[in-house]
């Protein structure tokens, strides 16, 4: 009976002590989208989503975005907006909880790779026939851009931004110093560029891979582009029979690790945040780094004048026998704003429609292109006097380029787990090119099993 | 006893329990609950849910990942037994010699970490380890040992140590303090017997106060193993389980296995593991101190 006893009070103990990780998967968040509007109430639309009042002015997204919804509420003052923001990363372990306790608001972000989990799960609902209601808003989006949220025929989600995850902002003068007046051309240019530079002491090209993704989308989604070509994926994508360990991805991956493996890349960058990275390339620590088309906004704000005056954007050139198009860039749209499948009401359903025309439309569009971003819905032939040198460049650099598919966008998200982590292991230099596509395969096979 | 009549019934006893009662069946046994029942579905979020019995668990038991991340445990709860529990008993040994002065000053110096939260440690640590311009390359680079500057918590080999000299740092004052209050536990006249009988010192610690400190440092032996198994913030913060999974750890693998891979079922089965090796680790540690006793 003591026994007893004390087994229990151990158990008890050790159950108060565990609460915080055992209860982690199911502490259930009650707060919005289980308020509604009666009847004769207005009506009341609830809004979770990625964007931040702080961000307005850093980030061209939130900035458009946010300008149009307080847009939206001056001109529908009967619509009563309920709108929560979160920074993206909380937005995300936020969304993944009131998703599995099938509460969600009424309109929220949904990001490309959570899209077939959502549909298979009834959360969100399709939406072709309100977008059929307002052709000339449906049609004014870029190629492409409905197709993350496009599954068996039907429309799931609105697209807002379409910009590159990849973009090199390099600065021109360390390069020029090299003897490189404009981004090298050819994958070994680029290697020469890269060793003249470390000579110097500059670390030619900076990353911050610290939470694990930048290093997938926006690198090795552009390098194996070079080498696969966008096919590979696409049959990645359709599980149409190509491989993680097709020699075309290890040669990508190699070429990659090259890179770490000789020095060209900051010894810390496993360790450092976006930001940290940011502070290298202001600093002329760097004399190149890679960062998404939205990053534009904050070098224009954030830069020092003389590095600002000489950086310039560009792409990963072309490697000998890459099958890719030494054009592209990983694009297309990534995040989409949908819409709740309780919300049935048609009244409720115009109106949020409604909204989503100001969030992503014509309007936002140009806010969000006059600020340096590349808007999922084209604006044609917008005000490009406000753009900045950079925005400008980074534009017609984007205009131009064809978008491959972003990994992280595409494939379900423990295939991704395990390419993060590999990559990380790889660039540390305690795994190889060889091991970590045997391990990517392995959780992709996995994944179609269980698919 | 004596004093019975100021004794509540047992009815009142039961009554004052149950606010905490219900509390703690709220916040610690629902979820264990609920875990342990979602640990036996495939379940990705949202209403749809298959039942797969035992399948979660069998995985578990040959998932490199979850075993590496153990490992990277009871590597952590090694050291932080050595470093925490040791070095505290031997800062509150010297705290209660009479070598040591200002002995107020070194207590609140000591205990100080303890006060900060786990995030902000994880954050001072992070700059300090920083490759450019971290205190400890800073002093290595002042000192001309430029060649011994590492980008820290990128050495995915020692990164276990790495990570957990915070946590050592931070938790010192707080064995210090328990074991302090072990001490003036101990009667003044038997180390007044003791120091007549000649033993001063070492011999004084180890053959008097440490025998008389053995349920304290129990105690604390305990609250470090549990404490152990749920280490989270610091490495979250500090590495994330990174470089790849190099400092991974079970509540972190739990956590990344239900909200970054978004496969609740298998999370769940994964914290339910814990809270069974946790369990086990705790009744074999209660075995061999029992068994001592004897």
């Amino acid at each position: 009976m003591r026994s007893l006893k004390k087994t229990l009070g151990v158990v008890l103990s050790m159950g108060i002590l565990l609460t915080g990780c055992a209860g982690g998967a199911t502490a259930a968040v009650n707060s919005s989208g289980s308020e509604s509007a009666d009847g004769s109430q207005p009506i009341e639309i609830t809004l979770v989503h990625r964007y931040l009042e702080a961000n307005v002015g850093v980030n061209s997204e939130d900035t458009a975005v946010l300008q149009m919804l307080e847009q939206f509420k001056k001109d529908h003052p009967e619509i009563k907006v309920v709108e929560e923001q979160l920074q993206s990363s909380e937005y995300n372990t936020k969304a993944q909880v009131l998703a599995a306790s099938n509460s969600l608001p009424d309109v929220f972000t949904v990001q490309g790779s959570w899209m077939e989990n959502f549909v298979n799960n009834g959360l969100i609902t399709p939406i072709e026939d309100d977008l059929a209601k307002n052709p000339e808003y449906r049609d004014g989006f870029r190629e492409g851009t409905f197709d993350v949220a496009t599954k068996d025929g039907h429309v799931y989600g609105v697209p807002i931004a379409a910009g590159p995850t990849h973009v090199i902002y390099y600065n021109s003068q360390m390069f020029a110093d090299v003897g490189y007046e404009s981004f090298p051309q050819t994958w070994d240019e680029m290697l020469d560029a890269f060793e003249k530079l470390k000579a110097k002491g500059i670390i030619p090209i900076a990353m911050g891979n610290k939470n694990g993704d930048p290093a997938q989308s926006g690198w090795l989604a552009v390098i194996a582009d070079r080498y696969t070509g966008s096919e590979w994926f696409e049959s990645i994508c359709e599980g149409e029979g190509a491989s993680f360990t097709d020699p075309e991805f290890v040669s990508a991956l190699k070429a990659f690790k090259d890179l770490a493996d000789k020095g060209y890349l900051n010894k810390d960058l496993n360790s450092i945040d976006n930001t940290t990275m940011q502070n290298y390339f202001f600093e002329g620590k760097a004399a190149a780094m890679i960062d998404g088309i939205w990053a534009v906004t904050n070098i224009d704000s954030a830069a020092p004048q003389e590095i600002l005056d000489v950086t310039k954007c560009a792409v990963f050139p072309a490697v000998e026998g890459g099958k890719g198009n030494p054009l592209s860039s990983a694009g297309g749209a990534g995040i989409y704003y949908c819409i709740n499948s309780n919300v049935t009401d048609p009244e409720k359903r115009a109106a949020c429609m409604e909204m989503l025309e100001y969030m992503t439309g014509k309007q936002c569009a140009e806010i969000m292109a006059s600020v340096g971003g590349f808007p999922a819905y084209d604006p044609k032939d917008f005000d490009t006097t406000k753009l900045t040198p950079l925005a400008k460049e980074a534009y017609t650099l984007c205009n131009q380029a064809t978008p491959s598919r972003i990994y992280d966008l595409w494939l379900d998200a423990s295939i991704i787990t395990t390419l993060n982590n590999g990559l990380q292991e790889m660039l540390a230099g305690t795994m190889d090119p060889e091991n970590l596509a045997e391990q990517v395969q392995q959780s992709y096979a996995d994944y179609l099993a269980f698919k | 006893m004596s004093n019975t009549s100021v004794r509540p019934k047992k009815r009142e006893f039961c009554l004052y329990l149950l606010p905490g009662l219900c509390i703690y069946v709220f916040t610690a046994l629902a979820p264990i609950v609920m875990a342990a029942y979602y640990s036996f579905f495939a379940w990705k979020g949202g209403p749809k849910k298959i039942f797969i019995g035992l399948e979660n668990y069998t995985r578990l038991l040959s998932d490199e990942v979850f075993w590496k991340a153990f490992g990277n445990n009871m590597y952590m709860l090694l050291l932080s037994l050595i470093g925490q529990v040791g070095i505290g008993l031997c800062f509150a040994l010297l705290l209660n010699s009479k070598i040591i002065r200002f002995k107020k000053l070194h207590r609140t110096l000591c205990y100080f970490p303890s006060t900060l939260a786990p995030v902000v440690v994880a954050f001072i640590w992070t700059i300090m380890y920083n490759y450019n311009f971290g205190l400890i390359n800073a002093t290595l680079r002042g000192i001309g040992l430029d060649n011994l500057a590492m980008p820290w918590l990128d050495l995915a080999k020692p990164i276990m140590t790495l990570v957990t000299i915070p946590l050592i740092w931070q938790n010192i004052g707080y064995y210090m303090i328990l074991m302090m209050a072990g001490f003036s536990a101990i009667s003044p006249e038997v180390l007044e017997m003791a120091e007549i009988d000649g033993a001063t010192g070492v011999k004084k610690a180890l053959h008097i106060t440490l025998p008389l400190m053995k349920n304290t440092i129990m105690v604390c032996v305990m609250l470090c193993i549990t404490g152990n198994m749920r280490g989270f913030e610091n490495v979250y913060i500090m590495t994330d389980g990174g470089p790849g999974n190099a400092s991974n750890l079970v509540a972190l693998y739990a956590y990344e296995t239900s909200f970054k891979k978004f496969n609740y079922g298998y999370g769940s089965a994964v914290s339910i593991g814990i809270v069974i090796i946790s369990l086990l680790i705790v009744l074999a540690s209660r075995v061999v101190i029992q068994r001592k006793e004897r």
